[in-house]
């Protein structure tokens, strides 16, 4: 009988000291909750419900309300938690929203000034080609009676038959400088454009010679239209003797052709 | 004097059963409520960012409503109240996690 009665008061006090250390623990995290700053600002009226739960533990000794004091004690902690993530988290959202409109902004005014430059250079595009079709048309006047003009992919080719010069010869004609100075007059009022000269010359005669004298034919050009308004720095000359026929050198026809000089304005693209 | 035995009976009678309601009302209550905190955690995500704490708080709640149908509502109550608990912190640590989570994607501060 006497052994019941201690086995009985062994058990109790075993389940007293588990019911003590339940409620230790419910007390170290409510000590935490009290002494955390966060809690104070951000939850306090979780941690006085946690107060009043440990109360009602403390009072009864029952397993849930033990169990449901420690619990209310850490929801005091993690509310604390929560509140002040939410509360930076508010701040970040604002400067990244604040940083979005910016980038938006920073876009948008990008895009506008690329339509303006894009709106620019489509003018001054339309602005040459008007420029070119003019250039193209007066050019087209100031040749009559000199040769013909052409739209090649080099640009656009004055083809100046063989009425410039004498036979075996480069010094210009008499009769052909008025013409000339017509062209030389246009080419000056259109500064834009780079301007080259080539000589050529039929078969007839040496190879050596007909380079020379292409050479000298195509200076004699360059010359004078630099003496009539054409800026020296646009012009460059080139000689290509016999060696770029137009048309065939075994008739008179052909030969004709073929003895001329081009000029070449190059169209700015 | 047995008028009076009898009347007292049957208000003993009476009583109890009122008491056995009420256990069972508050019960259900508790466990209406615990059920809310559960689907406001899992609004926060907590199957994401809590699952520990969010399988806990429902097998609690079923364990509340095994009681109630064996007919323990003092132990259903019991166990929807450490439902309701653990499904408010399971909802707090989600939330935390979950806008820690979303400040780092912002390219903001993770540390408080």
């Amino acid at each position: 009988m006497k052994r019941h009665f201690y086995i009985l008061v062994v058990i109790s006090l075993l389940f007293a000291c588990a019911k003590n250390g339940a409620l230790n623990d419910v007390r170290q995290v409510l000590e935490k909750a009290r002494n955390s700053e966060k809690v104070k600002k951000y939850s306090q009226m979780k941690l006085d419900d946690a107060e009043l739960a440990y109360s009602k533990a403390k009072g009864s000794h029952h397993p849930d309300d033990i169990y449901v004091a420690k619990r209310k004690a850490e929801i005091a902690l993690f509310y604390a938690d929560a509140q002040e993530t939410q509360e930076n988290y508010l701040k970040a959202k604002n400067s990244y929203d604040e940083k979005l409109a910016s980038q938006k902004k920073e876009k948008e005014e990008e895009i506008a000034r690329l339509k303006d430059e894009l709106a620019e250079k489509d003018r001054l595009l339309q602005e040459r080609e008007e420029e070119w079709a003019k250039a193209r048309s007066e050019l087209e006047d100031a040749m009559k009676g000199l040769g013909e003009v052409k739209q090649e992919d080099r640009g656009l080719v004055l083809y100046i038959s063989d009425i410039l010069f004498d036979f075996d010869k480069s010094t210009l004609k008499k009769g052909a400088i008025d013409g000339l100075i017509k062209v030389a007059e246009k080419l000056g009022e259109f500064p834009n454009y780079k301007l080259k000269v080539e000589g050529h010359t039929d078969s007839i005669g040496s190879e050596q010679y007909n380079q020379k004298l292409s050479d000298a034919r195509a200076s004699t050009v360059s010359e004078f239209l630099i003496g009539h308004g054409v800026g020296a720095d646009r012009v460059t000359t080139y000689g290509f003797g016999e060696s770029a026929p137009r048309a065939t050198n075994d008739t008179e026809a052909g030969r004709q052709l073929n003895r001329r000089v081009e000029i070449i304005v190059e169209h700015n693209k | 004097m047995r008028i009076i035995v009898l009347r007292t009976f049957w208000l003993l009678i009476a009583l109890s059963f009122c008491f056995s309601c009420v256990k069972v009302v508050k019960s259900d209550s508790m466990m209406m409520e615990a059920r809310k905190m559960i689907e406001t955690a899992k609004e926060e995500k907590a199957e994401v960012y809590a699952p520990d704490h969010l399988e806990m708080c429902q097998k609690e709640l079923s364990r509340a409503q095994q009681a109630l149908e064996d007919g323990n509502s003092s132990r259903a109550v019991g166990w929807a109240r450490r439902a309701m608990v653990d499904a408010e912190l399971a909802a707090l640590i989600a939330k935390s996690k979950r806008l820690k989570k979303e400040m780092v994607s912002m390219g903001g501060n993770e540390s408080n």
